[in-house]
C-alpha cells in the first residue's frame, strides 16, 4: 500500500487551517478531502472512505462533538480513527469525552500532524 | 389646750411630709393663685414660690392649648382628677422664670374642703416622667429607623424559625423573587430552593443553629419559574435563656454578577481560541517554508510567495484581534484617547466604504450621501466605527448582497446608518449587544467568529464623541445600526484651522482635547515640528 493511497478527511470551518493542512498533507503524499462544516460528514465519509479524519470541535451547525458521536455510533464508521483538532483549552478532555481516538491542540506542529497520520494509517483499513 | 397641741403636732407632721415628699406638690387657693410649694416642686421646676406670685393656673394659656384645662377645672370644682401627661414649657408662660426649658409631667389634682364642705385649697401633685417619655421616644425612633433600613433595603432580609419556616421577609423579596410577601410568610424556605442546592443549605443552616455565621450562595425559584442566585449570611438569634430561637438571613441577588462572570470566562476561552486559530495557520506556513528552505535553498518555488501572503493575512487577523483586546482594556482603564480634528464626515465615510468594498466580493456597499458637514471628531476612531458596523453587516448577512450606508444632517447632528438584510437580532438580546463580552447564543457565536468586542468598542467611541448609537432590527429581515455625532455650529463653520483655533481658544473645554488632537495630527502629517 503506497502512501498516496491513504486518504484523509479534514473538517474545519476555518479556511486558513483547512488550506494549510491540505498543503502539508498533500506535500507528504496523502490524498486530502476537506469539509467546512459537519453537516454532510457522515455521507461524505461513506462515499470517500478516508483512512483518518481530522475534525475541528467548534463548527457552525453540527459541531465536532456531535460528529464524533455520530460516526462512532455507526457500525460502518465506528472503527475509523478520528482525531479532534481544536484551539480550545480542554481539547484533550473533550476528545476523551466524545470517544475520539486522539487529539491535536492548535497550534500544532507540522511533524505532530504527520506523526498522527502515520500512527493511525499504518493499521489496516477499518471501514467496512 | 390638748386639742390645740394635737393640731399643732399634726400641722408640723404635715409640714415635714410636705417638705420631704419626693413628689412635687403645689397648693392653690380656690382662685387659682399658688399658696405653697414644697422643695421637690422647687427642685423640679427650678424656681421659687416668690417668683410665681403673678401666676394663676386658671389663666394659664399653655394648659388650654395642651388640652388639659378641663381636668384642672374639675379639680377646682371639687373633683379629684388624674391629669394626662403633657410637655410643659415654663418659660412660655412666664419669661425667664426657670432654668428648665421643658418637662414631661403627669399630675393628680384634688381639692381640700373645710368643715362646711367648701373648697379651701386645691392640691396639685406632679410626677416628672421626662426620662421615661424620652427613653420611649428614643426606642420608637430607633425602631422606626431599623424598620426603615429593613423595609427599604435592596437586600433580602428574612427571619426563620429553626425549621426554616419564614416568619418575616423584607419587601425586597417581592421585587427580586416575584412573590407577594403574604405568599412567602409561613412557607418553608427549602420549598423554594433548587433541589441540587438543598443538601448544602440544610447542612449550613444546621451549622448556623449551632452558632456559626454562615455564608452561602443558593438558587431560589422565582415566581415565574426561573432561578435567582442569591448569596447570603445567616446567624442564629438566641432567646433570653440563650437558646437558639430564630435564624436571621441577609442575602443579595447575585444572578447578574454570576452571569457576567460566566460571560467573562467564556470570553477568555473565545479570545484564546480566536488567537490560536490564526497562529496555527501561521505556524504551519512557517514550518512549510522552513522545510522548503532547508531542502532546497536556491530553488524556492512560486508557492512560497503565496504562503508568505497567506501568512500576512493571518498576521492582519491577529493584529485586529490584539488591537480589539487593547482597545477594550483602554476603555476599561478610561484611557481611550481621542485625537479630534475638523473632518468632512462624508469624505471619511466614502474612504472607509471604498476600503471595505475591496474586502468583499459578495456585498455591494451602497453609499447614500446626505448634506455635507464638518464635525469635530477623531477620524481614525470614526472610521473604526464604520468599519466595525460594515464588517458586522457583511458577517451577519451571508445570504444578502447589498448593504446601505446613509448619512443625513438633521438640525445640529449628523446621523449615519448602516443597514443590512441579514439574520437580525432577537428582541431579548437587543439591549445587550453593546455590552462587553456579549455575543448572541452559542450557535451564532460558532458560526460567526470574533471576540464580540466590536460593538462595545463602537459604542464607547461614539459615547466619547457625545454622540448616540442605536439599533433597529427585525429577526430574519435585517438590522440597521445608526449613530449620531453632534455638529457644533460655531466650530464647524470655521473654514480653516486658524479660524478653528481662534474659536477653540474661546472655548476652553473643547480646546483641551481638540487642540492637542489637531497638533498631534499635524505632527503626524509632518506639518509641525
Amino acid at each position: 500500500m503506497t502512501k498516496s493511497q491513504k486518504k484523509i478527511l479534514v473538517c474545519d470551518d476555518d479556511e486558513g487551517i483547512v488550506e494549510v493542512m491540505r498543503i502539508i498533507l498533500e506535500d507528504n503524499g496523502y490524498q486530502v478531502k476537506t469539509l467546512s462544516n459537519g453537516k454532510a460528514i457522515h455521507k461524505k465519509t461513506l462515499e470517500y472512505c478516508p483512512d483518518i479524519i481530522f475534525l475541528d470541535i467548534w463548527m457552525p451547525g453540527i459541531d465536532g462533538r456531535e460528529v464524533t458521536k455520530l460516526l462512532k455510533n455507526d457500525q460502518q464508521t465506528a472503527e475509523l480513527p478520528i482525531v479532534v483538532i481544536s484551539a480550545l483549552n480542554d481539547t484533550k478532555k473533550i476528545a476523551h469525552e466524545v470517544g475520539a481516538d486522539d487529539f491535536l491542540e492548535k497550534p500544532f506542529d507540522m511533524t505532530d500532524l504527520l506523526d498522527m497520520v502515520e500512527k493511525y494509517t499504518s493499521k489496516p483499513k477499518q471501514i467496512s | 389646750m390638748k386639742k390645740t397641741k394635737k393640731s399643732e403636732v399634726s400641722q408640723g407632721l404635715f409640714q415635714t411630709i410636705f417638705d420631704q415628699s419626693p413628689l412635687s406638690i403645689q397648693i392653690f387657693s380656690p382662685d387659682g393663685a399658688t399658696i405653697r410649694v414644697n422643695r421637690a416642686w422647687e427642685k423640679l421646676w427650678g424656681t421659687t414660690l416668690a417668683q410665681i406670685k403673678t401666676y394663676n393656673i386658671l389663666k394659664d394659656p399653655q394648659l388650654k392649648e395642651k388640652g388639659i384645662f378641663k381636668y384642672i377645672k374639675k379639680g377646682f370644682a371639687g373633683e379629684a382628677t388624674q391629669i394626662p401627661a403633657i410637655k410643659y414649657e415654663p418659660q412660655k408662660t412666664i419669661k425667664d422664670i426657670s432654668s428648665v426649658s421643658y418637662l414631661w409631667v403627669k399630675a393628680f389634682i384634688y381639692p381640700v374642703k373645710d368643715k362646711q364642705g367648701q373648697i379651701s385649697e386645691v392640691v396639685l401633685v406632679h410626677e416628672d416622667i421626662t426620662h421615661a417619655v424620652e427613653a420611649q421616644e428614643k426606642i420608637r425612633q430607633s425602631e422606626q429607623l431599623y424598620r426603615l433600613v429593613v423595609e427599604n433595603s435592596q437586600d433580602l432580609i428574612s427571619l426563620m424559625d429553626l425549621k426554616s419556616n419564614l416568619l418575616y421577609v423584607s419587601p425586597s423579596h417581592e421585587k427580586i423573587l416575584g412573590y407577594k410577601l403574604s405568599e412567602l410568610i409561613g412557607q418553608n424556605l427549602t420549598s423554594l430552593i433548587h433541589p441540587d442546592d438543598l443538601p448544602i443549605i440544610q447542612e449550613e443552616l444546621k451549622k448556623s443553629i449551632q452558632g456559626q455565621v454562615i455564608t452561602s450562595s443558593v438558587r431560589i425559584k422565582h415566581k415565574d419559574g426561573y432561578w435567582v442566585v442569591i448569596e447570603g449570611v445567616a446567624i442564629v438569634i438566641l432567646n433570653q435563656a440563650n437558646l437558639p430561637e430564630m435564624i436571621l438571613a441577609s442575602s443579595r441577588d447575585i444572578t447578574e454578577r454570576i452571569e457576567f462572570e460566566k460571560r467573562k470566562d467564556e470570553f477568555i476561552s473565545i479570545a484564546s481560541h480566536e488567537l490560536k486559530t490564526p497562529i496555527t495557520t501561521l505556524k504551519s506556513y512557517t514550518q512549510i517554508l522552513g522545510q522548503a528552505l532547508n531542502k532546497n535553498k536556491k530553488e524556492l518555488d512560486d508557492k512560497s510567495l503565496i504562503y508568505v501572503s497567506k501568512m500576512e493575512d493571518q498576521i492582519v487577523r491577529l493584529t485586529k484581534l490584539i488591537t480589539e483586546l487593547l482597545d477594550v482594556s483602554k476603555i476599561q482603564a478610561g484611557k481611550l484617547e481621542l485625537q479630534k480634528e475638523l473632518i468632512d464626515l462624508n469624505v471619511l465615510l466614502k474612504e472607509t466604504i471604498d476600503d471595505m468594498q475591496h474586502l468583499t466580493n459578495k456585498h455591494q456597499i451602497i453609499f447614500q450621501k446626505g448634506g455635507d458637514c464638518k464635525v469635530l471628531a477623531d477620524p481614525y476612531r470614526i472610521s473604526q466605527v464604520l468599519t466595525n458596523l460594515i464588517s458586522n453587516a457583511i458577517k451577519f448577512s451571508p445570504k444578502a448582497d447589498k448593504i446601505f450606508v446613509q448619512s443625513q444632517v438633521r438640525l445640529n447632528q449628523i446621523i449615519v446608518s448602516v443597514e443590512d438584510f441579514g439574520i437580525g437580532i432577537a428582541k431579548k438580546n437587543i439591549n445587550k449587544i453593546f455590552d462587553r463580552f456579549f455575543q448572541a447564543d452559542n450557535k451564532i457565536r460558532v458560526s460567526f467568529s470574533g471576540l464580540g468586542l466590536g460593538l462595545h468598542i463602537t459604542s464607547e467611541i461614539i459615547r466619547r464623541h457625545n454622540g448616540r448609537l442605536w439599533v433597529k432590527s427585525v429577526k430574519r429581515q435585517g438590522t440597521t445600526f445608526l449613530f449620531s455625532l453632534p455638529i457644533d455650529k460655531k466650530i464647524t463653520k470655521a473654514e480653516n484651522i486658524n479660524d478653528y483655533n481662534q474659536i477653540i481658544t474661546k472655548n476652553k473645554e473643547v480646546a483641551t482635547s481638540s487642540v492637542l488632537g489637531s497638533q498631534h495630527n499635524f505632527k503626524r502629517k509632518g506639518l509641525l515640528l
